[in-house]
């Protein structure tokens, strides 16, 4: 059997809320750890992780505005790796699940692996399920699309009325440059047109965002579509757009089901 | 820095903190000696004022991007969803 190389890499989330929802296993991952690495979307939530752990390395000054996102993903995803190589157990800490809207843990946890070193990723809470919790939406009554906002304009997607639709990153809906970290009213009203393919205009939207602290109260902001423009939005911000017709039922299963009922 | 750090963290991991009325909050920022102007910024769920005494600077929290497919062999359904499962 072969071993793996010494070093290693976990990629664990801290959840949204300040000591809310670390998990013990995300805990035990940061503190036995040589050295940590932490992107989260707070500064208070940095200086909460710095406190675990004597050798915290923050991953925010590989961020700046106008710099490509993408050469800031890769620059953390090589800090990283280099302390993996060094033979070191490296832990990478992001703000709610690492796995989700996260390129840099998906791909440290790639490359570690090619490279021969034990990585793994532990799930966190999410901002998806912050939503549920706090908007009272329940992904099983009536299904519930997610996508990448920019991503949704960029591309015919297949939007089904009858269910949620969530679009994340709706702060920065429309860059092209991957570099800016917000939008603006023209982009805003793009989306809208977008969205008027699937809804009406007076269709009531929800603009959500997630308490990163314990003592602040989550963003739910609902306002008719027309006037998501008007809107003043973060990087944190989501859009949650309700159903906007009744589910369609499907008479030609509905009858291929009913006679199997009747055959058994 | 650290009694206040630690006081989130409490009040986070608090089922009774995080419901708790102003008057029981106040109470518990006085006995952790928690400065004053960030125990009335808490209690006024002003975060802007903590982070600005505390956190200071432009904390990015964008951590996806939307990569163009470099390739499309065709525009059918079927070429479109092998053309992702190579990507994933």
């Amino acid at each position: 059997m072969t071993e793996a190389a010494p070093g290693s890499l976990a990629c664990v989330g801290v959840g949204m809320t300040l000591g809310s929802h670390l998990t013990p296993l995300a805990r035990s991952h940061i503190e036995s750890a040589d050295v940590v690495f932490v992107a989260v979307s707070d500064g208070l939530v940095e200086q909460w992780v710095r406190q675990m752990h004597r050798d915290v390395r923050s991953l925010q000054a590989f961020y700046a505005d106008d710099k490509p996102r993408q050469a800031t993903y890769r620059e953390m995803v090589d800090a990283m790796l280099a302390e993996v190589r060094a033979g070191r157990k490296v832990c990478g800490v992001f703000y709610g699940h690492p796995g989700v809207f996260a390129q840099a843990p998906h791909e440290a946890i790639a490359r570690a692996r090619e490279g021969g070193y034990a990585a793994r990723m532990e799930p966190g809470v999410s901002s998806e399920d912050c939503l549920y919790a706090d908007l009272g939406i329940d992904p099983g009554r009536f299904g519930c699309q997610h996508f990448e906002a920019t991503q949704f304009m960029l591309n015919r997607r297949r939007v089904d009325p009858s269910a949620w639709l969530i679009l994340w990153q709706v702060g920065i809906a429309g860059d092209l440059s991957g570099g800016r970290f917000e939008t603006d009213p023209g982009r805003l009203a793009l989306l809208v047109d977008v969205l008027a393919r699937h809804y009406p205009e007076t269709h009531e939207v929800v603009v959500y965002r997630a308490a990163t602290l314990p003592f602040q109260e989550p963003r739910i902001e609902r306002m008719p579509l027309a006037d998501l423009p008007r809107a003043a939005l973060g990087m944190s911000d989501t859009l949650a757009v309700p159903p906007g017709r009744a589910l369609v039922p499907d008479p030609i299963v509905r009858e291929r089901l009913a006679a199997l009922g009747i055959q058994t | 820095m650290s009694n206040i750090i630690d006081f989130l963290a409490r009040m986070g991991a608090s089922a009774t903190m995080r419901t708790s009325g102003k008057a029981d909050l106040a109470n518990e920022l006085t006995a952790c000696d928690v400065e004053p102007t960030l125990a009335a910024a808490i209690l006024a769920g002003d975060d802007a004022t903590l982070r600005d005494r505390l956190a200071p600077g432009k904390f990015f929290g964008i951590q996806l991007d939307q990569e163009e497919p470099e390739e499309q062999e065709d525009g059918d359904e079927e070429s479109s969803v092998r053309f992702a499962q190579r990507r994933a």
